[in-house]
Parts: structure tokens; C-alpha cells; sequence
């Protein structure tokens, strides 16, 4: 192995040898341009080309080849700009997300859009008020809007059958046990939850009429938060 | 004095255009001519020795002394710390748009044209030692060619570590690692020339 190592170090060229080699293609191939290139002619094109009063072909900026372990001021440059402009849109998305937007006020002009817009419903037994299993599982589905979006309004529109003469006191029950519900689970503040409810007129093919609660969520742009629910 | 009109000068001539519009003083034109005169050559064989063909360098070093001009017509080219760096580092970059550009280029087939019928100067002009130097060279990787090519052209190792962005014991290692790779394709030709001895 050694005597093969030996062998293959004296195939190899000393620096001196190698340098020699190199210099000397070196001088050839410059003695080659020499012959091959007209100096004086393309001294004359480049101070012609100067003059069409075009842009600069290139300026040097990165350094060449591209390597790993080092940038040009220029190039650190630009990347401590785009780095900036980066972190500041991060931090304007930050502040979008996180911020709650202006609340329309209670009578307010009505806008026309909604940013977020999370609809349920649930039923109830006949003449009954208390939430149900199901209706538990219905409810849940607000729960994350309601974590993520902090100015989220609710609005629950609580409809019972107007045959009854207590169908409006159980509307009005109705709306309250969603209201302690979501605000048992979801922690949300009594302020923005806004109950309406709405006693349905008798019709002839429903007995005990729908017996729902629908629980709308809507984003800050909507103006008709406020404005005394929805119908 | 009509747009493009060139301005008299004080003794009667009137100097090229060019140098009018880009307001290079004359002493500064002929400085320019001087750095031309003198590196021209130098940076066509630096060009080549990375890869290029004769007309390639001879372009993008073309493209770099008009970068050249424009610098000196703007006033700025005093501010270059390193004129020789600065026109290799040029003409690379622009022969490597050219060859990306190139490439880019959708290859249209043409029918085979006559041989040109007059002499000129080709590659075939070049010894084999040198040729097989060019195509050691080309066999490298880009930075341990950039190394021997700067090294070649008589940059020092702080100088290429400059203009290639690495520190100079990193230059001075991959000239070492370049060097063992070409001592060793060329230990062959020695061994050969041995025998032949």
C-alpha cells in the first residue's frame, strides 16, 4: 500500500512542475489572443457603443462563482432590505390578524360585508329548553372562531311556536340556555352576544313549529352586527 | 448648438462623440486606452481559461470595458478600488448571462453551411498541452477553477478572496485542492513523457 502511495506521489507533479505547466499554457494561449483579437477595432466599437446613450451592460455585484460561505456588501445589501420588508409584513399580518377592527355601534349605518361568517342551528324538544348532546356537538363547531376571532359578535335568533301562549317566554329560554352555554365554554363576553327571539306565527302543517336556535357568527365589517340581530 | 452637434474644442478639432457625451476628458480617454491596451488581452485569455471560446471572452470582455466607459463617463470609475478585479468580475458575470440566455434559446434547424474558405485563428492553433491545461481546467469545480484562474492571472490569495468572497485561507486551501487535482491528471503526461525518454 505504501509503495503504491509512493508510485502514485511521484506520478504527481511537484508545484514547481505544475506551475511551470500552467504559466506556460498560460503564455500561449495569450500569445493565441494577442494574434486573434483587432485591440484598436473593438477600442473603437466599445467607445462607439458608449455612445448610443444606452444603459450600462453590467454592473459586478455578486461575487463569481456563487459561493456558500461569503456575499458581496452589495448583495448583503439587498438581502437586509428584503429580510426588512419581509419582517415588516409579517408584522402588519401579525397586527391585522390580532387587533380588532372598529365596532359598529348599535344603530349604526349598516355595511355590506362580512370578513367571517360561522352559521349553526339547533333543535329542541317540544316545549323543552335545555341543550341537548347534539346540540352540544352543533354548538362546538363556534368554538374555535370564537378563540382565534376576539371580535366576533353572536348573534341567536330563537324561534318557538306561536300556537302556545308561552311560546315566546320559551323562545326567550331557549335563547338563554345557548347564551350561558357559550359563554360557559367558549368564555365569550356577554357584550357580544346579542339574543333575539322571534316567536313563529301558527301554520297549519307544523304542530310544534321549527323549535330551533340559529347561532350566527359575523366578523367586525358587517354593520348589521349591532343593529338588533338578525331576523 | 444643435442636439448631437459635437462643441468645438480649443485647438480646432473636434474630440470623438462619444467622449462628449459621456464627458470623459481627453487625459482620461487616453488612460482608458492605456488600461484597454494592457488588459484587453489579459482578460479575453481570463475569460477563455474559465471556459469560454475565443468569441465568447471576446464578447464579455467587450461588455466589460463598456462597463468600463460608462464608469469613467459617470465619473466613477476612480472609486473602484481594483480595476483588474473589477473587469474579470464583470466579464464572468456577463459570459455567464450569455450562456444561461443561450441556453434558454430554442435551437432552430438550420441545413449544414459551406466550410468557410478563409484561414483563421481556431483553437487547433493552440499546442495539445495547452489544450488539455484549458480542458483540466474545465473539469474542475467552478470555485477551485475561479481559484487557479485568479491565481494564473497573478492575483494574490487575499485579492481572489475579494473578488470570490471567500477568506484568504479558504483561497490558499482550495488553490492547495485544485493544485492536487491537476498535479495529478497531469502526472500521467509526465510518466508517458518518461517512457517516451
Amino acid at each position: 500500500m505504501a509503495a503504491k502511495n509512493g508510485l502514485l506521489r511521484k506520478l504527481r507533479l511537484n508545484d514547481d512542475e505544475l506551475d511551470a505547466v500552467l504559466s506556460a499554457a498560460d503564455e500561449e494561449l495569450l500569445g493565441y489572443v494577442r494574434a486573434a483579437v483587432d485591440t484598436e477595432a473593438t477600442l473603437l466599437e466599445i467607445m462607439a457603443a458608449g455612445d448610443d446613450g444606452s444603459a450600462p451592460p453590467e454592473t459586478p455585484g455578486a461575487p463569481w462563482p456563487p459561493v456558500h460561505s461569503g456575499t458581496s456588501r452589495r448583495g448583503c445589501r439587498w438581502m437586509v432590505v428584503a429580510a426588512g420588508i419581509s419582517a415588516a409584513a409579517v408584522i402588519m399580518f401579525a397586527v391585522w390578524c390580532y387587533f380588532p377592527r372598529s365596532i359598529p355601534r348599535e344603530g349604526e349605518a349598516q355595511g355590506t360585508e362580512t370578513a367571517v361568517s360561522v352559521k349553526t342551528s339547533i333543535s329542541f324538544a317540544p316545549h323543552r329548553y335545555d341543550i341537548t348532546a347534539t346540540a352540544r356537538t352543533q354548538l362546538s363547531v363556534l368554538l374555535e372562531p370564537l378563540k382565534i376571532w376576539r371580535a366576533l359578535y353572536v348573534t341567536i335568533s330563537a324561534y318557538a311556536d306561536g300556537r302556545s301562549d308561552s311560546g315566546q317566554a320559551l323562545a326567550d329560554e331557549r335563547a338563554e340556555a345557548v347564551q350561558d352555554w357559550l359563554t360557559a365554554a367558549a368564555g365569550v363576553a356577554p357584550g357580544k352576544l346579542h339574543a333575539t327571539t322571534r316567536v313563529l306565527p301558527h301554520q297549519g302543517g307544523l304542530r310544534h313549529g321549527p323549535a330551533t336556535v340559529s347561532v350566527v357568527l359575523d366578523g367586525l365589517k358587517s354593520g348589521r352586527i349591532g343593529a338588533g340581530g338578525r331576523p | 448648438m444643435q442636439p448631437g452637434e459635437c462643441p468645438p474644442v480649443a485647438d480646432g478639432h473636434q474630440v470623438a462623440t462619444a467622449v462628449d457625451e459621456l464627458a470623459v476628458a481627453p487625459g482620461v480617454e487616453l488612460q482608458f486606452r492605456a488600461f484597454f491596451t494592457d488588459q484587453f488581452p489579459l482578460l479575453v485569455k481570463f475569460v477563455m481559461l474559465c471556459g469560454a471560446s475565443l468569441d465568447e471572452a471576446q464578447d464579455a470582455a467587450q461588455e466589460a470595458f463598456i462597463a468600463v466607459w460608462h464608469e469613467l463617463g459617470r465619473g466613477r470609475w476612480q472609486e473602484v478600488a481594483n480595476p483588474e478585479g473589477w473587469i474579470r468580475r464583470v466579464a464572468i458575470r456577463q459570459h455567464g448571462r450569455t450562456q444561461r440566455r443561450d441556453r434558454r434559446l430554442p435551437i432552430v434547424p438550420l441545413p449544414d453551411l459551406p466550410d468557410l474558405e478563409q484561414p483563421g485563428l481556431s483553437t487547433v492553433d493552440l499546442t495539445e498541452e495547452t489544450l488539455e491545461v484549458m480542458e483540466a481546467l474545465s473539469a474542475l469545480d467552478p470555485v477551485l477553477r475561479a481559484v487557479i484562474v485568479y491565481k494564473m492571472a497573478g492575483f494574490t490569495a487575499a485579492e481572489t478572496g475579494q473578488e470570490l468572497g471567500l477568506t484568504e485561507q479558504k483561497v490558499r486551501d482550495q488553490r492547495k485542492k485544485a493544485g492536487r487535482k491537476l498535479a495529478k491528471r497531469f502526472g500521467g503526461r509526465k510518466k508517458q513523457k518518461g517512457e517516451q525518454a
